[in-house]
């Protein structure tokens, strides 16, 4: 039985909710995050077919206090080895972003996640890739 | 530390000194070959120039120690070694001289000799040529050198190094805000392609309108093609391509070539230029180890310039671009091939036509917008593909009318 339910974190969700259209036609569900500290919260709480994930993400801290000094704007690869080693999910990841760093890429592929590039990536070709990942 | 300079306006400071001092100037720069001269020959004499040319580097200079003396070299002249220091840091050293002094001509030809003895075998080396350019050497006294002034070339290295440094960090900021403005265009640009395609297929079932239908598709092939451009954007800026980054994976580029052609051609069927079914010549898929993103920008650049450059067509004459798939001897070769706004010769030969920001000098018309940005960007993705790029254009026959360059653009990519 696949699980279809998918975590998306993004903290543009609300502009880009179309891309997701097609799948949910399909019976899909996607379930927004829009910082690394409600992604977290999603993942403990829920269990996820797949997630897909942005790169360049809020951490969702408040006050200046908590900002790290050293602010690296790549939350979303932070975020992905919390997933793969601090927390040990297996839940495969799709990432899906503008960023073509290929530092960023080449570490995020080290987990297995390949990034699909956000601009103009087609909603059906979105489609393709999720369902190639969760029914194989 | 590398000293940072702008080679023409190096090469003008050169000239000058050269003016005012009587002197030659050539400028080595630590962190490069130290033997090579980084900066001008152009203001030393033809006798140095053709030492240079024709026999070996080192006799000319280089190889003096920087302690500010006259030296003589192995040509005969004589030279001073000026170092040049950045914060404590050698960076570097002038050559200065490359003259004859007076009353010491004749121990310049004995040395010359001397040094001409060792290249005898060759039947090239033609001692009277050597000697008449030696002779038309300007002399000097020793006085020209000791009237240098070191700290006066330290300061003017020392100021160019500042003014670049300050323009690369410009140029750094610039680009940064680029890159920057590339992303926020990706985020609604992304939105409209998604809204686009849901649009397209979902009025598709419910709409018998075939206007409407156009339109809706027209508006998904738009907007991807604005989105490629602000990837084309994001991509140069970004520059280096590293293919040790690249993430391959084995998958055919024929579907890469129909989805671009797809997009391209409802604009250029406007035009009346029909782009035709692309054509494959060997009996597989084309599977091979690309990084997709990448290949896509490339094929999307090449069908982008076949349509942009073509002439336009008539209801009565078309103009056609032709896709051509074929394997060439350990390579698929993707040929692209489009009539109308060529390259010239020399664009082509000295690859110009591939440096970042250059346009071909047939394209500045008003009517075809282009950035420059493309073919520099194609060039560096497909060599990291271990591949290669040609292009072919020429003028096709007068009696086309108005006559069009016929333009291949060949690009290789291994099948291993």
């Amino acid at each position: 039985m696949i699980n279809k339910k998918i975590l998306w974190i993004e903290d543009d969700a609300h502009r880009l909710m179309a891309m997701f259209r097609p799948l949910e036609a399909e019976g899909y569900t996607v379930v927004c995050a829009s910082d690394e500290i409600s992604a977290i919260e999603h993942l403990k709480n829920t269990e996820f077919g797949l997630i897909v994930l942005d790169i360049i993400l809020p951490t969702g801290k408040d006050g200046e206090d908590d900002v790290d000094d050293d602010f690296d704007p790549f939350v979303g690869s932070k975020l992905a080895e919390k997933i793969v080693g601090d927390m040990k999910l297996r839940t495969p990841i799709l990432g899906l972003s503008v960023v073509n760093d290929e530092k960023v890429i080449e570490e995020l592929r080290k987990h297995h996640i390949t990034v699909l590039p956000k601009g103009r990536l087609l909603p059906s070709a979105l489609k393709n890739e999720v369902k190639k990942i969760l029914e194989g | 530390m590398t000293i940072k300079l702008d080679d023409d306006i190096i090469i003008k400071m050169l000239d000058d000194l050269c003016s005012v001092t009587d002197l030659s100037f050539s400028l080595f720069l630590a962190g490069h070959n130290q033997n090579k001269p980084l900066y001008s020959k152009d203001n030393w004499p033809e006798y140095c120039k053709k030492i240079w040319d024709e026999l070996d580097e080192e006799i000319c200079c280089g190889l003096f120690p920087a302690d500010e003396k006259l030296h003589m070299c192995k040509a005969g002249l004589w030279c001073k070694t000026i170092s040049i220091k950045l914060d404590e840091h050698n960076v570097g050293y002038f050559n200065v001289g490359h003259r004859q002094i007076e009353g010491m001509e004749n121990d310049s030809i004995l040395r010359m000799d001397e040094t001409l003895r060792a290249y005898e075998q060759y039947s090239f080396i033609h001692r009277a040529e050597y000697k008449s350019l030696l002779e038309e050497v300007p002399k000097v006294t020793e006085d020209h050198f000791n009237n240098l002034d070191k700290i006066l070339l330290e300061n003017i290295l020392i100021a160019e190094h500042e003014r670049a440094n300050r323009e690369e960090q410009k140029l750094i900021a610039l680009k940064g805000l680029a890159v920057n403005i590339a992303h926020q265009f990706l985020l609604p640009i992304q939105s409209i392609v998604a809204n686009s395609e849901n649009l397209l297929n979902e009025i598709d079932e419910i709409e018998t309108n075939s206007n409407i239908i156009t339109m809706a598709s027209d508006i998904l092939d738009e907007i991807c093609i604005l989105a490629f451009t602000a990837e084309t954007l994001r991509d140069w800026m970004n520059e280096g391509i590293d293919n040790t980054k690249l993430e391959f994976k084995k998958q055919s580029i024929i579907p890469i070539i129909n989805y671009a052609k797809k997009i391209f051609k409802s604009g250029a069927e406007k035009r009346n230029i029909i782009i035709n079914d692309v054509k494959i010549l060997n009996q597989d898929d084309m599977i091979i180890r690309i990084s997709r993103p990448h290949i896509e920008t490339v094929i999307f650049n090449l069908i982008n310039n076949a349509v942009k450059y073509s002439y336009a067509g008539s209801e009565r004459k078309k103009r056609y671009i032709d896709i051509i798939c074929k394997e060439i001897i350990g390579f698929y070769c993707i040929e692209i091939t489009n009539y109308g706004i060529g390259i010239l010769p020399e664009e082509l030969d000295g690859y110009l036509i591939f440096e970042n920001g250059y346009r071909g000098k047939l394209t500045r018309d008003r009517s075809r917008i282009g950035s420059g940005l493309g073919l520099g960007t194609v060039k560096r993705i497909v060599e990291a593909h271990r591949g290669d790029i040609t292009i072919e254009s020429e003028a096709v026959l007068p009696e086309f009318g108005k006559v069009p360059y016929k333009t291949t653009v060949r690009v290789y990519l291994p099948k291993d």
